[in-house]
């Protein structure tokens, strides 16, 4: 369970988030939604303890998590499969998802993939962490109908059981969701819950 | 196709070493003194008659272990300051002003005090320091304050441990700066150093002979002395880059498949 308390957060002055409340609860794969620069990064930072808060708390009963940023963030100096390495400290299982999302790259180096196979290599190493909860940033923009099936479909198998976060904007991934979320500020921040099938939250 | 290319740039750069040497016989000839500007040929003699002189090896070897220890020492130094001054704002403040300081001042005033505080061995090995840990300090520093906030928050994420975030992040992101800054200083700490020895005389020192050879005018011995100065820093730059990036591959800290210029 994840209780977030009157939260608000600031950045030099300009609120971002604005006193919102929510809980999300154990073993639920929750969508999230909104205007671009609403505050959705913010909060899946905030929840990661990544974001200093400016008011209210958020407690966690997760020690340990997963996030696979908007962006790749792979260590320049290592290749693919050391990249994975590095968080799980198990070859065999660094292997096995790097395996499963990017085949044949392992010795590359980041400089050496494209946009995508990088996202892919910060997909394989957030799950080969095996962190209950998930927190997935637009994990699958620019990857194409094929790649992005399979890649979606590692993702959901590994999901099974545990808490996520999905951002996205993305109707068909939202759909994958157990409960989707539609972030707003009118004029404090809000969650509120939209229904899968209805096209209300775009 | 490959030895043609390397036959031709050699044929290159031996005409370039021709050229050049033609221009110092012709000057040689013109100016008609051994004493003012000897001719490569005395110079050539000058260093074959120091060259199978046992105290030749001795000296240079002296000079060149001097100023490697107090490369040495400087870039454990500079590093070291480096990152007490990046974690503490206080420290930061109170030391900086010193490296500006030291940059500033011209060598020359450091030589001279210096000779009168510390003894003729320890004097070059004093100067090479002021040299090279302004140069690792502020290259440094700025290499760390240029590590990745964005890769900063995976290492938080992923729980790195203290040694991880040190070798998997910290190292890695500084270590092109380090070794611009090896590049940079070295060279210079090693004509410091022999110009240290000019003036403080140790025994066995490159300084001490040319020092000598300005005394008793041995022209040829002091430009034999200067060919030998000029090729072992081209030995000494090399090499340090070598095992510097031998070292780092060892230890899988030195960036691999990137550009070590940019990130
Ligand atoms: N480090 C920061 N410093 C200052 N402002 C920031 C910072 N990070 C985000 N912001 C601001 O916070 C707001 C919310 O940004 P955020 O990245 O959370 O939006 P988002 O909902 O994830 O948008 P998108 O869908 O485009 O990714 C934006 O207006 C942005 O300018
Ligand atoms: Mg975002």
């Amino acid at each position: 369970m994840i209780k977030i308390d009157k939260l608000s957060v600031k950045f030099q002055n300009q609120v971002i988030i604005d006193d919102l409340s929510f809980t999300f609860e154990q073993g639920i794969f929750y969508g999230l939604t909104g205007a671009s620069g609403i505050g959705k990064t913010t909060l899946l930072g905030a929840i990661a303890g990544l974001v200093p808060t400016s008011h209210g708390a958020i407690s966690s009963d997760f020690q340990k998590l997963g996030y696979i940023f908007q962006d790749a963030r792979l260590f320049p100096w290592m290749t693919a499969l050391e990249n994975v390495e590095c968080v799980c400290h198990d070859i065999k299982k660094a292997e096995y998802y790097l395996n499963k999302l990017l085949p044949n790259a392992a010795n590359k180096f980041p400089h050496e993939l494209s946009g995508g196979m990088k996202q892919r290599v910060s997909i394989a190493r957030a799950l080969s962490y095996d962190a209950p909860l998930l927190l997935l940033d637009e994990p699958f923009k620019g990857l194409d109908e094929e790649t992005k099936q399979f890649t979606v479909d590692a993702v959901m198998e590994f999901i099974k059981g545990r808490t996520a976060i999905l951002v996205s904007h993305d109707y068909g991934e939202l759909a994958l969701c157990d409960k989707i979320l539609k972030m707003e500020r009118s004029p404090v921040s809000s969650l509120t819950e939209v229904k899968s099938g209805s096209t209300s939250f775009e | 196709m490959k030895i043609k290319r390397l036959l031709l740039s050699l044929f290159k750069v031996l005409g370039i070493i021709a050229f050049w040497l033609a221009i110092w016989a012709l000057v040689s000839f013109r100016v008609n003194s051994e004493l003012l500007f000897p001719s490569p040929l005395s110079v050539l003699k000058a260093l074959g008659t120091l060259a199978i002189t046992s105290e030749f090896w001795l000296t240079s070897l002296y000079s060149l272990v001097r100023v490697i220890l107090g490369i040495l020492v400087s870039l454990l130094l500079g590093a070291a300051l480096a990152v007490i001054t990046e974690k503490s704002r206080i420290l930061n403040s109170l030391l900086s002003p010193m490296l500006n300081v030291i940059k500033a001042t011209p060598v020359a005033s450091f030589i001279i005090l210096a000779l009168l505080w510390l003894n003729r061995d320890t004097l070059p090995l004093f100067i090479t320091a002021l040299i090279v840990v302004p140069i690792v300090w502020s290259n440094v520093s700025e290499g760390i304050r240029s590590v990745d906030h964005n890769l900063v928050e995976v290492a938080k994420i992923y729980k790195f441990s203290a040694k991880s975030k040190l070798t998997k992040l910290y190292v890695p992101s500084v270590a092109p700066f380090f070794m611009a800054a090896c590049r940079s200083s070295l060279g210079m700490a090693w004509k410091a150093g022999i110009s240290a020895e000019v003036l403080s005389t140790p025994n066995n020192a490159i300084g001490t002979e040319l020092y000598f050879a300005k005394t008793y005018l041995e022209t040829p011995s002091l430009f034999a002395w200067t060919a030998v100065v000029i090729i072992l820093s081209v030995i000494i730059e090399k090499l340090f880059v070598f095992v510097l990036e031998k070292v780092g591959d060892k230890l899988h800290i030195i960036p691999r498949g990137v550009n070590n210029d940019k990130n």
